[in-house]
């Protein structure tokens, strides 16, 4: 790795590059061999100290999260804080947190790859990881959440020896079945296929039986000029697939919302709502999950800072968008003269809950603006720290919607509070130790950044170099 | 399942063919597996083989539920059995009808046929069932703490009673209503020489009115009263239709009046200074202290009076000055323009009051129509005057023996020391009681009673009205009836209670010629028509004026302004605590704090304020050297200066937090009478909390279109009707018939009656203290109170609130395996065994009626399971439920007409609906006469119509009736939390 001179202190603001020249998207110097051997290493070598840290202290935390899903099991739900009013806590809010979080891979991966962004190489691969553990996440907590999660099986819609008894397909939470094991199907799909070439690559530097398990994995891989078309095609298919996809699966998680009667969730605005929030909240995390990568696998010179200026951007897009969802859902309260929703809104600025509404519109409003400065879209601490806001932020934004909205509906005579319990946040905090867990030993498994889109991207890099432009 | 009225009642006479169930001891209770095997010719020799081996093993002890093998003629397993009987939780003795499965019984309900009580059962009583299958009942006497044997009791009694050497036995009992009980008292006292001494340890005080009734009529009873008959009824803290002496009976008549259409509407002024359910249902409530009262009962005493010819002079030696002395004119003059059709009623510890009252009602004329001094009220029999006797013998020693029946006083007074002393001297203590009592604990000889549904009785709650009790149930334990018992002691010849009581009922009550009149009295339960009833006590009436002046003269002690006023009161749920153990009633919140399991001190506003108070925060009341602690509960409508501090909490084993019955603040007067209102108190926050197991945590209906008060019977409701809207929703056709309830708030009073026959005939499980604050309680009816108006003097409104069946259900739609569907007669079903438990319907239900089985919540022993209803399912843990309509009820309705052939659903009652004493509730087909024309009568509206859920329960607003220019109750929107 020293073979290279380039620091990334060299790389400054965009503005301090010449007119004319484009700030690279990864270090010029580098070559082929050298993205290779720099990528696999953390594949093929022992990992270092700061790897183990980290994955004792994930598989802790999400042997301490299953242990208390497994009290929950025994002793039932009343371990959690709901009550009659608030059927929903943390359980749902975990949901959504994490399905929404499931947003940025596809969307880097398939949009943006339809949109011919080539800064998204960098970032692609671990984003698809991302999703894909922040989709069994999502899908531990509506088993878990159920009163009988033994019977969870009851949900598909399987021919079945009890009489005529099918799903109910008006059912939102039907729909959410669905939509959610599509979304992950098409994902890992996805994932998998981007995989196969590296895997090749693995599987040609490997012995003994990690060549077999590569060989095995890359599925008979040969390189060849055909492939690769075939390979690109498939991908751009895939793509086209899984695009609509990213708008449908957090619409349909907004249904569960959209389609009741409680005022507070019965908006119209809740499907491009959801979508934008789900954006929003997966690019932090991809932010917060790359920075962290990059700086524990050493991967300064293919995650630049100009990925990072590009995901502030997107982030601060997304974090007007939200906003803009936020002053809008206030605004047609009011203009609705329903007593209900005027109250329900009221009720979250200034009531029991204000805090937790009033943090939301602080992490997902406010911190995002701090990247109109271009410097701080480059500073790796502002980056992190603002990430882990919008982190924050997004799930109290799902705690909002889903508590706030219930604990104080129609009647007042059955108002009621909600206080989390032990176990509840334990489970919280065990779905981060299950999504770093597997995000650890992906990492061990393939290259968290895929080798053959970054030869790609650097082949573009030096025509355009060269080229008239 | 039968109804009352097409099914005859079965009786059970012959005790040898008892057709009951062998339930005894809880391990024999429990059911052996039976294995339908199909067996096959190898399976059956592999068994076989096994069985042969195992024979030869130590033989395990066996564990029978004995079949029936000569099944009595009139059980069918399966089928209920309804016995006729009385309630005996409480001395108002009200009709009961006991249904029993397979030998035990599973739900009480009122007697339709009952001539006071009706159909209507309250809480209380209907609570007594459970207190049956108790697993802390006693289960065989003792001796000095020493299980014995009923032989060994009935040795040691007689030997101590024959030792008695000239000192008197005294009984210490309840009021007895039961006529033949109280021969068996006459008998055992004439036989030893004693006295019988009645005490009531309600919080509501009757003495000073019994003494009243005896100075006025000659007699210590109290006159009945016909609420029926009056057009204005005034009540001085009297809880007529809450925790009073006779709450069925009186919410029966207050209710029907209230309805009665040809009338004028029933005017109802109450005046109280805490809180209670009859001020709450008031027309017109006005705050006032104990000495306030006083003087406001002797003003409108003076104004009668000087309106009155003839009683001018009585006018001139009553005060003048009174607290509210406008609207006392205005009162008076109204109470002057009903005369003959008036009624006033108070509950005092103040004899001038009382006295007061009496002439009030004695001036206006009322006596013979509102209220009957000929046929008394039996229910109230406790003069302080022979409770002071007792005390006065007992510490000086003078007593031989004491037989304690059924109470408890050192739990219920207040020198619980003093009387531990003094009961330590006597020669010989027995306490006859179902429950390990403190008193029991403090006497020799623990005669362990049948519950009442284990025995056989008679009751007389009023002269001329005379109803049978009989048991529903074998004894579960080695107890014995109370009758049963002093027939031993008193050595009389019929030792058997029932034998005693058909000998005795023969003999006075009975017909002489009708030989089957016996049979016809138990099937009924009621003595038959024109029987002969116990005569009453020869009139001795003195002079009333003359008492009055003296009542007057001795002026209660003035209170300095700074000073709180403790009051005793007692709720719906527990009374007097003495069922303060069973979980149906603990777990029944009280209709106005909405506070279960745990008792509250209740303040205003106002005195939380300035006492630094907020609810759960715990307050130590003192009076005099004596304190108690609890939960401070802000209760709007509380007079400032008054505390409420209920009774029957803390009792001993209750599992209180508080070991402390708030009876023991009472403090005692000079001649030893226990006074329960208006004592001094001071109150000092202490620095503890506790978290109020609440139900209801705002009480305001944020002017939301929920409930609503109308000033009149025919005025239409504001702001609930909804215009049609376009219906997205496919059209069904109608099918017949479409399932409809109507609850009238103008009838219901929030006595809570609905809330345990509900618990009671759907299995709902008891959750206990915990659950409830973390509002996770279970029950499917509750009972919303809401406040309108200013804090300080608010309107309460009452509104039950259960599954609205509703046609376009939320919960239906969202649920993701179909557990919760729409029948065709119009009912949402829950489907037990189909729910996952993902609780998004309970989250989608506007009305929030549905409940989560959050643990697994029902009882372990074998006793208290014996009370579940075999036509419910139990639900299981993970698992949603709320109110079915009682399906049950519909579904044997149904089979019982299809067996008939008939095309016709015979009348359906659902649980709630056959309880209710005031008749507020109505249950039936949408279209039919009695529910269309309710449901579109003006008053009716339904709870949040603008949702557009189209709910199948429509409610009528509440009337109130105000005084001519005092502020419309029609500001039912605001209000405060």
């Amino acid at each position: 790795m020293s073979a290279s001179a380039w620091t990334p202190d060299r790389l400054g603001p965009a503005e301090l590059w010449p007119p004319g020249e484009r700030e690279p998207l990864v270090s010029d110097s580098l070559d082929h061999g050298e993205v290779t051997r720099a990528l696999v290493a953390p594949v093929e070598g022992r990992p270092g100290k700061g790897w183990w840290i980290a994955f004792v202290t994930a598989v802790t935390v999400l042997v301490m999260g299953f242990s208390l899903i497994g009290w929950t099991v025994y002793k039932g739900i009343g371990t959690w804080g709901l009550n009659r009013t608030v059927g929903w806590g943390y359980d749902i809010t975990n949901f959504v947190f994490w399905v929404g979080i499931g947003h940025a891979g596809t969307l880097i991966s398939a949009i943006l790859l339809l949109l011919r962004q080539q800064w998204r190489t960098s970032i692609a691969r671990a984003a698809e990881g991302m999703t894909i553990f922040a989709v069994c996440c999502a899908g531990l907590f509506p088993l878990i959440h159920m009163g009988r999660p033994w019977l969870a099986f009851w949900m598909f819609p399987y021919p079945n020896s009890r009489g005529s008894l099918w799903v109910n397909y008006r059912s939102p939470l039907v729909w959410d079945v669905f939509a959610i094991s599509t979304y992950l199907t098409v994902s890992l799909l996805f994932w998998y296929l981007g995989l196969v070439p590296d895997f090749a690559t693995l599987r040609d530097r490997a012995r003994g039986w990690r060549q077999k398990l590569y060989g095995w994995l890359s599925l008979g891989w040969d390189g060849s000029a055909r492939t690769w078309q075939r390979y690109e095609k498939a991908c751009l298919l895939l793509a086209g697939l899984a695009t609509p996809l990213v708008v449908s699966v957090h619409t349909i998680v907004s249904f569960d919302f959209a389609t009741s009667v409680i005022p507070g969730w019965h908006t119209t605005i809740f499907p491009p709502y959801f979508v934008a929030g789900a954006v929003f909240s997966g690019f932090a995390m991809v932010m917060t999950l790359v920075l962290l990568t990059r700086r524990l696998l050493h991967l300064e010179r293919f995650i630049t800072m100009r990925h990072f200026d590009f995901m502030a951007k997107v982030l601060i897009t997304t974090g007007l968008m939200v906003g803009l969802a936020y002053a809008t859902e206030l605004f047609i309260a009011w203009y609705s003269g329903s007593r209900y929703e005027r109250f329900t809104f009221w009720n979250r600025a200034f009531g029991p809950y204000a805090w937790a509404y009033w943090l939301m519109v602080f992490c997902n409003v406010v911190v995002p603006q701090v990247f109109w400065s271009a410097r701080a879209r480059r500073s790796e601490l502002v980056l992190f720290i603002a990430s882990i806001f919008v982190n924050i932020g997004m799930w109290f934004e799902r705690f909002n919607i889903v508590v706030i909205s219930l604990h104080r509906d129609y009647l007042p005579s059955s108002w009621s509070h909600y206080t989390p319990t032990l176990v509840e946040v334990g489970i919280l905090i065990g779905s981060f130790g299950l999504f770093f867990t597997l995000f650890l030993l992906f990492v061990r498994v393939a290259p968290v950044v895929a080798l053959h889109e970054i030869k790609h991207t650097l082949a573009l890099q030096k025509e355009g170099a060269h080229g008239t432009h | 399942m039968a109804t009352p009225d097409e099914r005859p009642w079965m009786e059970l006479d012959e005790s040898q063919a008892h057709p009951l169930a062998p339930a005894a001891a809880p391990e024999r209770a429990e059911p052996t597996e039976s294995h339908a095997l199909a067996l096959r010719r190898r399976s059956f020799l592999t068994l076989a083989g096994i069985s042969a081996s195992l024979a030869a093993c130590e033989r395990l002890p066996v564990r029978h539920a004995l079949p029936y093998v000569v099944a009595p003629e009139e059980i069918t397993p399966g089928v209920a059995t309804h016995y006729a009987s009385t309630c005996q939780a409480c001395p108002a003795a009200c009709g009961l009808v006991a249904t029993v499965r397979d030998g035990r019984p599973v739900k009480l309900e009122g007697h339709p046929e009952h001539p006071l009580s009706g159909g209507g059962l309250c809480a209380f009583g209907q609570g007594d069932l459970r207190a049956l299958y108790d697993a802390g009942r006693l289960r065989e006497p003792a001796i000095d703490g020493q299980a014995a044997s009923w032989e060994d009791v009935d040795r040691r009694v007689a030997a101590g009673l024959a030792e008695l050497g000239g000192r008197p036995l005294v009984v210490l009992s309840r009021t007895v209503t039961s006529p033949t009980l109280r021969s068996a008292i006459d008998g055992l006292l004439a036989r030893w020489g004693g006295r019988l001494v009645e005490l009531d340890p309600d919080a509501e005080p009757a003495s000073a009115a019994l003494e009243a009734a005896e100075i006025l009529h000659g007699r210590p009873l109290l006159p009945a009263l016909e609420i029926g008959a009056a057009d204005l009824l005034v009540t001085f803290a009297t809880d007529l239709l809450g925790a009073g002496p006779e709450p069925v009976v009186h919410t029966a008549q207050w209710a029907a009046r209230r309805r009665a259409a040809d009338r004028p509407p029933l005017r109802h002024v109450h005046v109280e200074g805490s809180l209670s359910l009859t001020g709450a249902n008031a027309d017109e409530r006005w705050l006032a202290t104990a000495a306030e009262r006083r003087g406001i009962a002797l003003a409108l005493l003076r104004k009668v009076a000087a309106a009155s010819p003839g009683a001018e002079a009585l006018a001139a030696d009553l005060p003048a000055a009174a607290p509210h002395a406008a609207r006392v004119d205005a009162l008076a003059k109204e109470l002057l323009a009903a005369r003959g059709r008036s009624l006033v009623v108070t509950a005092t510890e103040d004899l001038a009051e009382a006295l007061a009252v009496g002439w009030i009602n004695r001036l206006l004329g009322n006596e013979g129509h509102t209220l009957d001094p000929e046929r008394p009220s039996l229910v109230r029999r406790g003069l302080d005057r022979d409770l002071a006797w007792l005390r006065g013998a007992l510490a000086r020693g003078e007593v031989g023996a004491l037989l304690v029946l059924g109470l408890d006083p050192l739990d219920q007074w207040p020198d619980a020391d003093a009387i531990r002393k003094a009961l330590a001297r006597v020669p010989l203590t027995i306490a006859v009681t179902d429950r390990p009592t403190a008193t029991a604990s403090a006497c020799q000889v623990v005669a362990a009673a049948h519950h009442p549904l284990e025995c056989w009785s008679d009751a007389s709650p009023r002269a001329g009205v005379l109803s049978l009790a009989q048991p529903a149930v074998r004894p579960l334990f080695a107890t014995r009836a109370p009758l049963a018992s002093l027939l031993a002691w008193s050595g009389a010849p019929l030792r058997e209670d029932r034998e005693f009581l058909a000998e005795r009922w023969k003999r006075e009550v009975l017909p002489a010629a009708d030989a089957a009149a016996w049979r016809t009295a138990v099937r009924r339960g009621l003595a038959p028509e024109g029987a002969a009833v116990a005569a009453l006590p020869a009139a001795r009436p003195s002079d009333a004026v003359a008492a009055l002046r003296a009542a007057v003269a001795t002026s209660a002690a003035a209170r300095p302004a700074d000073v709180l006023e403790a009051e005793l009161i007692a709720e719906v749920a527990l009374r007097d605590g003495s069922r303060s153990h069973v979980p149906w009633l603990r777990e029944l919140p009280d209709p106005l704090t909405r506070a279960a399991w745990s008792a509250c001190a209740r303040l205003a506003p106002e005195t939380a304020r300035s006492l630094g108070v907020a609810d759960g925060d715990i307050v130590r009341v003192s009076v005099g050297a004596r304190s108690v602690e609890m939960a401070a509960r802000v209760l709007p409508g509380q007079h400032p200066r008054v505390i409420g501090l209920p009774v029957g909490y803390g009792g001993r084993g209750s599992g209180d937090p508080v070991e402390w019955n708030a009876t023991r603040a009472a403090s005692l007067d000079g001649s030893g009478r226990a006074l329960r209102r208006g004592l001094s108190a001071r109150v000092e926050r202490t620095d503890r909390r506790e978290r109020l197991p609440l139900v209801q945590r705002h009480a305001s209906s944020e002017g939301r279109p929920i409930v609503f008060q109308v000033a009149g019977a025919d005025e239409a409701v504001h702001g609930a009707h909804v215009p049609e809207g376009r219906d997205l929703w496919p059209a069904r056709e109608p099918t017949k018939p479409q399932w409809h309830m109507v609850l009238d708030l103008d009838a219901c009073t929030g006595c809570s009656a609905c809330v345990v026959a509900c618990q009671a005939e759907n299995n709902i499980a008891v959750v206990g203290a915990d659950e409830i604050a973390r509002n996770r309680g279970m029950h499917w009816l509750r009972i919303d109170r809401y406040f309108v108006g200013s804090p300080d003097e608010p309107d309460v409104l009452f509104e039950p609130m259960m599954c609205s069946q509703c046609d376009h259900a939320p919960c239906e739609t969202v649920c993701p395996v179909a557990a919760t569907v729409h029948s065709e007669d119009g009912l949402n079903q829950q489907v037990y065994n189909r729910c996952v438990g993902t609780r998004y319907c309970a989250n989608n239900c506007p009305y929030k009626v549905r409940a989560f089985n959050w643990f697994d919540n029902q009882p372990s022993e074998p006793v208290a399971r014996m009370v579940l209803n075999p036509d419910v399912t139990v639900r299981a843990r993970g698992v949603m439920e709320k109110c079915t309509f009682c399906v049950q009820r519909i579904q044997a309705a149904r089979i019982a007409a299809r067996a008939a052939g008939t095309a016709d659903l015979p009348e359906v009652q659902t649980a709630c609906q056959q309880s209710c004493p005031a008749r507020a509730i109505h249950f039936g087909d949408g279209a039919s006469e009695s529910i269309a024309s309710r449901r579109h009568a003006p008053r009716a509206f339904q709870a949040l119509a603008d949702v557009g859920v189209r709910p199948s329960i429509t409610y009528l607003a509440r009337v109130r009736t105000r005084a001519a220019g005092a502020p419309s109750p029609h500001d039912s929107q605001g209000g405060h939390s």
